[in-house]
């Protein structure tokens, strides 16, 4: 038995060494991320006056420049494709922690999936396990039951996943996306889409998860208690807009938000032309919707 | 609690150090801790239905006892049948109500009936099909006094419960595992490495290669409509190996702990897809419920005396009995139907025990001819998978359509196709080395790198457990559990 128990424990220390140096491929891991933003934001380097955030809509439907001209504030977007409120709010949560307050927040809605279940939107993990240096990072990921606390503390490997492994080089990443964040997208859709208005237009917030209206209201109450306008908005799809949805938004809307919703008259928001696909606008549209967010924000804001 | 959690890697050292260093002395308390260990491994998970097991317990222990003082043939049958209607009645209400209720409601609705569904939400408890199986080999082998009762509560409650292999198997006889319980356990150093090894290369199949597997065999499944011929194909592959490796390896780390406490488990797993016919891959595959369908069901039936037709009749009835075994899906039966098909032919032309011995036994590599055969038997195993694997018949029948259909000799691509990902391919060549060169052993990694100096050998395990870590992701709860 004793010598069993010394083997045992013997192979564990070598095994405890060794993982040490694995601390090499942690810290390296972000320079070999594609997408390096949020390391930015842990990192106190994006200190600007107006954020966007959201999923893929907020990426292909919002042209950041637009803002930043036209409203004369540095402005940065922080949005995530396939990313859910509660990863939103988690960025929010460390942009102030580490960064300069912004001064206006857009944060563009889901409809009608931005709190219920949608498999196309989750807590983009993948996102986060490149940044496992940051303890911040991963006390998340413990806290989500992606990893376990004492072997975290134990275990730099147990920290890290097998994408840490990936020691491809980055893409070169266009400069737009180095300025602002995201990029539009210059795509005109290969087919002509049906117009679906007679699509989905009820609602059930019965369907709502917990976390993610609980997520939804931190979010606004983060803008409130730092003083930053928040302004939430639903963009076009390709779709008839559903109302029910909107109007559950406009109830949890705090009454310091300001909610925006897509002009349903404007006749491009009906033509496919101005869209990558049923839900996502191409540059054009992006355009037109951005200068109506404009335009909404010079009307009822003050900055 | 999961062999693959954190839980379960606190959990076993705890019972170890209690087991040998307390309880060593006394074998009541040693076989008392084992029963108390094994509820809380239970019951970690849901601990409302450790009163399952426990009933169940308490039935079978009785029956025993009143099985070995009855004389009476027809009250000792009686005996045998609470037993038999008891476990199965659990496993029938708990597994297949609701496939037998949809299945009534479907065949009424067909012939123009409506039946209101009365379905109910019903929670399948973990281990059902494999501890249901073990209390009924006891009291069948004591009604055939083939087996002595015991009258120790905590021991047979300890033989029901033994945590390594309580939701997963093996299936064991209680002549084999239960008069374990009455020997005093001796630490043994080299059994007790032994049993650490075989955990270690149980983890590195289960996290590395099974779960890794089911990425893109899941991928692949879901999205089938999506996929060319070549890609449906190597998912099906894909789940092959996902399947054995989940499987064996919870055997091999239910064997590898048994063997930590001085037990010895029945071997599971064979190195199946070594296997040059299909009676002989089912004499390496799953052995602990082949042996216990054949000894309880299949002989009793006749087995393979009798005519073609008798021959015939209990081999479909034995195949489809394990495919619904397995679950209450129509996949499941006919899966086991299509065992029942390729075995068959071997059965009646007696080819059925032809091979007997490990492929290439003391060469490196197998001949033309056994290759030939073993390829041709992996693919008609791979193709009763896609069944396995599949939600519903016609899912499988698609999917199978499907690979001839659509570009059969494209390259495969795939979402789930990341560079990163495709790193599970040199690991599972380098298993599958371990397990070709192991085949001869117990398990695959058992004699491999014992002649070697201690510095390459440990190198190899550290490399294993650091494989376990970089490819474990969350937990993964092992397949056979819903079983």
């Amino acid at each position: 038995m004793k010598n069993f128990l010394i083997k045992i424990i013997l192979f564990g220390l070598i095994l405890f060494v060794l993982d040490k140096f694995f601390l090499v491929v942690r810290n390296k891991a972000p320079e070999f991320d594609n997408d390096r933003r949020l390391e930015y934001v842990l990192d106190g380097k994006v200190n600007k006056d107006l954020i966007v955030f959201g999923s893929s809509r907020a990426n292909e439907d919002i042209a950041t420049w637009l803002l930043e001209d036209a409203l004369k504030l540095d402005s940065y977007n922080l949005c995530y494709g396939g990313s859910e409120i509660e990863l939103q709010t988690f960025i929010l949560k460390q942009l102030l922690k580490e960064n300069q307050k912004p001064k206006l927040i857009i944060k563009i809605i889901d409809d009608d999936f931005e709190l219920t279940y949608n498999s196309a939107n989750v807590f983009r993990v993948d996102r986060l396990i490149p940044l496992v240096k940051y303890p911040v990072i991963r006390n998340e990921l413990i806290s989500r039951g992606e990893k376990n606390a004492i072997m975290s503390k134990l275990f730099v490997l147990h920290q890290l996943n097998k994408s840490n492994f990936d020691f491809r080089s980055p893409k070169k990443v266009n400069d737009t996306i180095l300025k602002y964040g995201n990029i539009t997208l210059n795509k005109v859709p290969k087919r002509k889409f049906e117009w679906t208005f007679g699509t989905k237009t009820s609602y059930s917030s019965d369907k709502e998860i917990k976390s993610k209206y609980e997520s939804f209201k931190e979010f606004q109450d983060l803008c409130v208690s730092n003083n930053i306008k928040l302004v939430l908005s639903i963009p076009p799809s390709y779709k008839v807009l559903n109302k029910e949805f909107a109007e559950r938004i406009r109830e949890l809307k705090f009454k310091e938000s300001y909610f925006h919703v897509y002009d349903q008259s404007k006749i491009e928001y009906k033509s496919s032309n101005y869209f990558n696909d049923l839900i996502h606008l191409n540059s054009s549209g992006a355009e037109i919707y951005t200068h109506d967010l404009i335009l909404f924000i010079k009307n009822n804001i003050k900055i | 609690m999961l062999f693959n959690s954190i839980d379960f890697a606190i959990f076993l050292p705890i019972v170890f150090i209690l087991y040998w260093f307390v309880t060593s002395n006394n074998l009541k308390f040693q076989n008392l801790l084992l029963l108390v260990a094994s509820y809380l491994f239970y019951g970690w998970w849901d601990w409302k239905f450790l009163s399952l097991i426990l009933f169940s317990t308490i039935i079978d222990y009785y029956i025993g006892c009143s099985l070995q003082k009855e004389v009476n043939n027809s009250k000792r049958k009686m005996l045998l049948w609470v037993s038999i209607s008891v476990n199965l009645g659990f496993l029938g209400f708990f597994k297949y109500y609701n496939f037998f209720v949809d299945n009534f409601i479907a065949a009424f609705s067909f012939f123009g009936s409506e039946i209101k569904p009365n379905t109910l939400n019903i929670i399948l408890p973990v281990g059902i099909s494999f501890y249901t199986f073990q209390t009924l080999s006891y009291t069948i082998d004591v009604y055939r006094e083939k087996l002595k009762p015991t009258d120790d509560f905590i021991v047979f409650a300890a033989f029901v419960s033994f945590f390594p292999q309580l939701v997963a198997g093996p299936i064991e006889r209680a002549a084999h595992l239960l008069p374990q319980f009455y020997i005093k356990r001796k630490f043994d150093y080299s059994k007790a490495i032994d049993g650490m090894r075989q955990i270690l290369w149980g983890l590195f199949k289960k996290i590395v290669i099974a779960d890794n597997c089911a990425v893109f065999a899941n991928d692949i499944f879901n999205n089938y409509q999506d996929y060319s011929g070549s890609t449906l194909i190597l998912g099906a592959l894909f789940f092959t190996f996902q399947i054995y490796c989940d499987f064996s390896g919870y055997s091999d780390i239910a064997i590898g702990t048994s063997r930590l406490f001085g037990f010895d488990l029945m071997k599971n797993f064979s190195f199946p897809y070594f296997s040059r016919d299909i009676a002989e891959f089912w004499r390496r595959w799953h052995i602990s419920l082949s042996t216990w369908f054949r000894d309880y069901l299949y002989i009793p039936l006749g087995g393979s005396r009798g005519g073609i037709w008798m021959k015939t009749r209990n081999t479909f009835i034995i195949f489809i009995v394990s495919g619904f075994w397995h679950g209450a899906n129509w996949t499941f039966i006919v899966w086991g139907a299509l065992n029942a098909i390729y075995f068959l032919p071997l059965l009646l032309t007696n080819n059925n025990r032809n091979n007997l011995d490990v492929i290439a036994k003391g060469k490196i590599f197998p001949s033309f001819r056994e290759t030939y055969q073993m390829l041709l038997t992996f693919s008609l195993t791979v193709l009763a998978w896609i069944f396995f694997r599949a939600e519903n018949i016609h899912h499988a029948l698609s999917y199978i359509a499907n690979i001839g259909n659509r570009s059969l000799f494209s390259v495969p691509s795939f979402d789930t196709m990341k560079p990163i990902n495709l790193l599970i391919v040199p690991l599972i060549f380098f298993f599958f080395l371990i397990e070709w060169f192991g085949r001869d052993s117990e398990f695959g990694m058992q004699f491999i790198g014992l002649k070697w100096n201690r510095v390459f050998r440990w190198s190899l395990y550290l490399g294993v457990v650091i494989c376990i870590f970089i490819f474990s992701s969350q937990e993964q709860a092992f397949i056979y559990f819903q079983f």
